[in-house]
């Protein structure tokens, strides 16, 4: 048999077109990937189990827990996701889902679950894509973005990353230091769905609580995908990856480690100086730093979920009369307008009262209201053994004193006893305060009479552990009365004024040891020399 | 992977036995035995136990097996002899003047090394070892009413083997009593590891773990749920437990029902009550 030229074309053309289709398909069919419905099925058991209550029944993000939650749980209905390894406003892969439910996000809501089987991980990330219908569209789906690892760390990179922050504008969000106190940061709003919620930019002097994680990978990725459904664009566009990674760099270069450095006791130096707390933070150059982790106050009615400091760190520097303390804490504004005080009733912004639950956390309204504030307490008298005062403002048998100060009345810091969280009274007292705010960072100095005759409560005295714990208000997000951020107790210590030599006892022991050594063989000898 | 370590030990053990035994080599004295028990012992409380156990624990367990080892040489007058015959040859024979000098000269430095060393320590407050699951109270005043412990049940629990749909209701209500309250400390998971967990002393309760509400009767959650922090004797330390007395927050029934979440959902049998007749 024979074909004409035509005919034959005609043929090859149409089998390529077969070919090019069945290609296609079989790219898309391998790509959308939904799993069967018995998956499904299991991945739907696992997520009402674990899941539902903040993301919701429907996956819209309003389970009955959402409420509590800031930043808000994920509406999956709207396809956005933060953490992914496509671009800017694609969707995730199977993977990124499953290294979220993995890993979580910390100091957020989300926590890691990283107990489940790989099949459990897939079954539940087909599930979440039923929520979005974009998931089943061919078109929808991405490749995922190629990465390699981070090239090796250097300071020149660094401080090249550190001019392009400034270039690229990181600062109006972040702020000049990265505390994330840039000047548009009280405006950001999430994108999410239709109520809009503010939306804090990363602290990046604390790389431990990066959503994605703390390594220079992770941070690339965040310059590189952008973060959907929140102001943080990709930068895969605009900067060339090898200014992505000098960027990287310098961020990495602001914190120490990847984990906080929590600490438990506050030591105290000894200064011959006189303390003036008017020369502020250098005072306290030669004192050790101690960061204690600030968390919500959820014990007594008028909680506070949410609160926006992290966590406080704390200096200390002493002399014969007097003792100082530096706090210091990361905000992104300062709230110097209204007032704060402790006893404050919490009113209806907060969430013990049902009927304004869902106003809560809105953007509006916010500001103005209520100012930062800071507060130090210290037990009213020491107490033998382990026993305390409860560490939320006392207790009615043993009492604390709570040294507050109102950062929109910088002058005058309060004292109050407490007998619990609702029995505060105020006192007087004669503690001096100094304050400052810079760059996303307030500094607070309290300096304090020693006592130590023991007059006004606690005496600070060389060598001997006192109790103390911090409270912390931001205004900005409605903080006050008892609705703080608060610290357990923790331990401060004197350490002693005069260094004591070890010189001494290392004598005696050793001399004693020798003389015992002696003793032993001389005996010996005298008993066994015969044999 | 750590209990392994207990076979190689005795595998090493009687490697020197085997070796000992052929050759006729002087650690064949039960002083080499002696002390070569000791370091076993030492290296396997110290490395084959999970969890770690502490080092007050390990020094009981060494003091109690040093006075074993120390009879064990003593009770026998022959024994004793060959095990204090090579020290005695050292402290007195004359070949033996030197290294003893060094000895001698040695350990005083190494105690000097450590007063200096002990000096030098990181300054942290000392722990408070508290009591975490104290004896509760006979009874306990809740809104206004008396509630004896030892006869309180929880008023849904027959519901689960009577009428186990009612049951699931009120096990759902106490989900969301659990994610809307307790979940900020106690987790997502139940293991403790809530946002708040790090900044808290002591650590929340991990329900998973079999040491906590497995052991006790849903009485005593109850009381602990109810009550919070501030009814907890001295001896567990209320002044630094963030636990909220709940009664100022949930309903009775809310407190009952989140007792019957966290049973369910961590898989724990509250503990049975023992009947008295």
């Amino acid at each position: 048999m024979q074909f004409s030229k035509k005919s034959r074309s005609l043929q090859g053309s149409f089998l390529l077109i077969i070919i090019g289709v069945f290609t296609i398909c079989n790219l898309y069919s391998a790509e959308v990937n939904l799993g069967t419905e018995v998956e499904q099925a299991s991945g739907k058991k696992l997520y009402v189990n674990y899941c539902a209550h903040c993301h919701g029944i429907d996956g819209d993000g309003k389970g009955s827990a959402s409420l509590y939650f800031h930043p808000k749980p994920r509406d999956f209905t709207s396809g956005k996701y933060k953490l992914r390894s496509t671009e800017s406003g694609e969707l995730p892969t199977d993977d990124d889902i499953k290294q979220v439910i993995k890993k979580g996000m910390p100091y957020s809501g989300m926590p890691a679950f990283p107990g489940f089987t790989e099949e459990e991980y897939q079954n539940l990330t087909y599930y979440l894509k039923t929520f979005n219908e974009d998931f089943t569209d061919p078109d929808f789906v991405v490749d995922p973005l190629v990465f390699s690892k981070a090239p090796p760390y250097s300071e020149e990179s660094a401080l090249k990353g550190k001019e392009l922050y400034s270039l690229n504008e990181c600062n109006g969000c972040h702020g000049d230091s990265g505390r994330g106190s840039g000047v548009s940061a009280p405006t950001l709003e999430d994108g999410f769905g239709e109520t809009k919620y503010h939306i804090r930019p990363a602290d990046l002097t604390k790389r431990w609580t990066f959503r994605r994680g703390a390594t220079r990978e992770d941070m690339y990725r965040a310059f590189t995908t952008g973060l959907n459904g929140t102001p943080m664009p990709s930068y895969k566009d605009s900067i060339t990856p090898e200014d992505r990674w000098h960027l990287v760099n310098y961020i990495y270069s602001l914190s120490e480690k990847d984990e906080p450095n929590y600490s438990t006791t506050i030591i105290a130096e000894y200064t011959e100086k006189e303390i003036d707390i008017s020369q502020g933070k250098s005072l306290f150059e030669n004192s050790e730093a101690a960061l204690f982790p600030l968390v919500g106050q959820v014990i007594e009615p008028g909680r506070e979920f949410f609160p926006s400091a992290n966590a406080i760190e704390v200096r200390s520097i002493y002399n014969q009369e007097t003792i100082a303390f530096l706090l210091t804490w990361n905000d992104m504004k300062a709230d110097t307008k209204g007032s704060n005080a402790p006893d404050i009733l919490v009113d209806k912004f907060h969430l013990d009262n049902p009927k304004n639950k869902q106003k809560t956390l809105v953007v509006e309204e916010r500001d103005k209201r209520y100012s930062d504030a800071v507060a130090l307490q210290v037990p009213s008298k020491m107490t033998s053994g382990f026993k305390k005062p409860y560490f939320l403002f006392g207790d009615k048998k043993n009492s604390v004193n709570v040294t507050f100060l109102d950062l929109a009345n910088k002058n005058e810091v309060k004292q109050y006893t407490g007998y619990g969280y609702d029995r505060l009274t105020s006192v007087d007292n004669h503690v001096l305060a100094f304050s400052n705010y810079e760059d996303g960072e307030w500094s607070v100095i309290f300096k304090y009479n020693r006592n130590l005759d023991g007059e006004e409560g606690v005496s600070f005295i060389e060598e001997s552990f006192i109790p103390l714990s911090f409270y912390v208000w931001d205004g900005f997000n409605n903080e006050h009365g008892i609705a703080s951020s608060i610290t357990a107790w923790y331990s401060l210590y004197l350490k002693a004024s005069v260094k004591k030599s070890p010189i001494v006892p290392m004598l005696t022991y050793g001399l004693l040891a020798l003389l015992l050594e002696l003793i032993i063989v001389f005996l010996i000898r005298k008993k066994f020399s015969a044999t | 992977m750590n209990y392994l370590i207990i076979p190689l030990v005795f595998f090493v053990l009687f490697i020197f036995y085997l070796i000992s035994r052929s050759k006729r080599l002087s650690f064949t004295n039960p002083l080499f035995w002696v002390v070569a028990w000791w370091i076993a012992f030492y290296v396997i409380l110290k490395n084959a136990i999970l969890p770690p156990l502490p080092s007050s624990i390990i020094q009981m367990f060494m003091a109690i097996i040093t006075i074993a080892l120390f009879f064990y040489i003593t009770a026998d007058t022959q024994r004793l002899k060959e095990a204090i015959h090579p020290v005695i040859q050292f402290l007195v024979n004359r070949k033996f003047k030197l290294p003893l000098g060094l000895v001698i000269i040695i350990i005083p430095v190494l105690v000097a090394g450590k007063v200096y060393f002990g000096s030098q320590v990181k300054i942290v407050a000392p722990v408070f070892g508290r009591s975490i699951h104290p004896a509760p109270p006979t009874k306990i005043n809740y809104q206004g009413k008396q509630l004896i412990l030892n006869e309180l049940e929880n008023p849904y629990r027959h519901l689960e083997t009577e009428s186990p749909l009612d049951f699931q209701k009120h096990v759902e209500a106490g989900r969301k009593v659990y994610y809307n309250n307790c979940v900020f400390c106690h987790g997502d998971t139940l293991e403790g590891k809530g946002i708040f967990a790090h900044g808290l002393n002591p650590i929340p309760a991990n329900f998973a773990d079999v040491g906590t509400i497995a052991q006790l009767q849903e009485s005593y959650v109850f009381w602990r749920v109810a009550k919070g922090a501030p009814d907890l004797p001295d001896e567990s330390g209320p002044w630094s437990s963030a636990m909220p007395a709940w009664e100022k927050f949930l309903t009775e029934e809310e407190i009952w029902d989140v007792i019957l979440f966290i049973y369910d959902f961590t898989g724990h049998n509250p503990r049975a009550r023992v009947e008295h007749h």
